[in-house]
This record gives C-alpha cells, sequence and structure tokens, in this order.
C-alpha cells in the first residue's frame, strides 16, 4: 500500500486546477515548459512552481534540452494512489462479505 | 444476503451497503465485541486476526493487529466519536503498517432494523485527509480515472 504522505503529496498536488491542466496536457506527450505555460493565464516563472510540487510529487519529471526544459508525465505514482482508492473499497468489501459469513455460522438472535 | 450499489472505487468517500439475516443487536454485537471481531474482521482465510482490543465509549477506541501468517502484521485503531448501540457507530479509523500510517479514515456504520429478523448495514468510509482537499479531489479523481484507462 502507498504510504500515507505520498499519497498525500499526490493529492494535494491534484487538488489544484493549473496543476490539473498541466498533468492533462502531459497525458498527450511531453512538452516543453515554454508549451505548457502558453495557454494559462500566468507568468512562466509561476508555472515553474506549480510543477516543482508535481516533481515532487512524482507525478512529472523534467530535464534540461539546451535552453529549454522538457516536462513528462510519470503514472507510477498516479497508479499507486488509484490502487490505494481500490484498495480501500476492496477491504471494506471483503470485510462485509466476512461478516456475512460470520453471521450465517453463528446464527441465531443477539 | 444482498448488495446495493457501491460508490466508484476511485471515489474519496466510499459508501457500501449490505442486507443481513441477523438483527441490528446481532450485528452491532459483531462490530463492538472484540471476541465477535476476531472472527471476521481479518475478512479472509488468508488472513488472521492476531489480536483484537476493544473500549467502546467515546474517545476510547478499538485495535486490530491483523495479517498474513509469516508477514509483518497491520495494525488498524479506531477513535469512536459516536456510539449509539444497535443503531449507529462512528470511529476514526488508522491502518498502520511497519510503523507507518497508510490512511486514515471518518468511518460510519449505521445499522437499519428491516423487521423480520434482518438489518440494512451502511458502511461510510471518508478519507480525512482528503477532506482537507475536498474541493479539488473530486475532478483530480476523475482525471485520475481518465489518465488511468487511457
Amino acid at each position: 500500500m502507498l504510504k500515507q504522505e505520498r499519497l498525500d503529496a499526490v493529492f494535494r498536488a491534484l487538488a489544484d486546477p493549473t496543476r490539473r491542466a498541466i498533468v492533462d496536457r502531459l497525458s498527450r506527450g511531453e512538452t516543453t515548459l515554454g508549451d505548457l505555460a502558453t495557454p494559462l493565464p500566468m507568468s512562466v516563472p509561476a508555472v515553474h512552481q506549480h510543477l516543482a510540487i508535481l516533481e515532487s510529487a512524482g507525478l512529472v519529471s523534467s530535464s534540461r534540452s539546451g535552453r529549454a526544459r522538457v516536462c513528462r508525465l510519470r503514472t507510477r505514482e498516479l497508479r499507486s494512489a488509484e490502487r490505494w482508492l481500490a484498495g480501500r473499497c476492496e477491504l471494506w468489501e471483503r470485510r462485509l462479505d466476512a461478516l456475512a459469513r460470520h453471521l450465517d455460522e453463528e446464527g441465531g438472535e443477539s | 444476503m444482498t448488495t446495493a450499489p457501491k460508490a466508484p472505487a476511485t471515489d474519496v468517500t466510499l459508501v457500501l451497503e449490505r442486507v443481513y439475516a441477523a438483527s441490528p443487536a446481532r450485528v452491532f454485537r459483531a462490530w463492538t465485541d472484540a471476541a465477535e471481531l476476531r472472527r471476521w474482521y481479518a475478512a479472509d482465510a488468508a488472513h488472521q486476526v492476531h489480536s483484537v482490543d476493544v473500549d467502546l465509549r467515546i474517545g476510547g477506541s478499538y485495535r486490530a493487529v491483523f495479517g498474513m501468517s509469516g508477514e509483518e502484521p497491520y495494525e488498524e485503531v479506531g477513535v469512536y466519536r459516536e456510539i449509539v448501540p444497535e443503531r449507529r457507530l462512528v470511529f476514526e479509523m488508522t491502518l498502520a503498517h511497519h510503523g507507518e500510517v497508510l490512511s486514515r479514515s471518518l468511518c460510519t456504520l449505521e445499522i437499519d432494523d428491516l423487521g423480520d429478523g434482518r438489518a440494512r448495514v451502511r458502511l461510510t468510509d471518508h478519507g480525512i485527509d482528503a477532506a482537507a482537499h475536498a474541493q479539488g479531489w473530486i475532478p483530480a479523481l476523475e482525471l485520475l480515472a481518465g489518465h488511468l484507462s487511457a
């Protein structure tokens, strides 16, 4: 299971609409910081700050290519978060099923 | 036993329902008696409950240690916030492994008497830390679901 703090970082990073827009754009392929910033209503340094949050949550990675900064999406943390969410549901489903078996076996009234 | 439709797995708040052929009192006891919990809380034959302690009062807690044999067990602690015998139980649940917290939720158990010796159980699990970012969660999770299915 995913550690709570890593999960918190992922969801905190995704709780911002600008960062979600960045993740959405990168899901269509890697691109430069400049390209990411173009459609957004803020300065490039502001976009860079959002990118830093996404990188530290492990959702995006970037590297220098000449004078440009190329950014790409990392799906591993997204998949881990999704598995965590699915895991909680599965745990309760299995428990409620186990309760049914327990009540059937025990039988009788209180 | 019947199963009501459940919330999708990507939802932060999970709501699960079941109908049991048992009285509300019987169901409530299964959830609050240590000896009872020991027999079903591990959820399947591959897992065992190693220990359960229950201190059923507001501010008191239960502690369950469970896992697969030979492996480091999980520790679950639930602090009771509301107790309405045979009707409702609210607890803040923390699940840990290797001393690290894996998840924290506010859980609500509601028991409805359907008569004829049957009870409906509704279990709600609301991720506590998620609440702090409530506004962003749903669109963020839709985004997750979209990307992972792409």
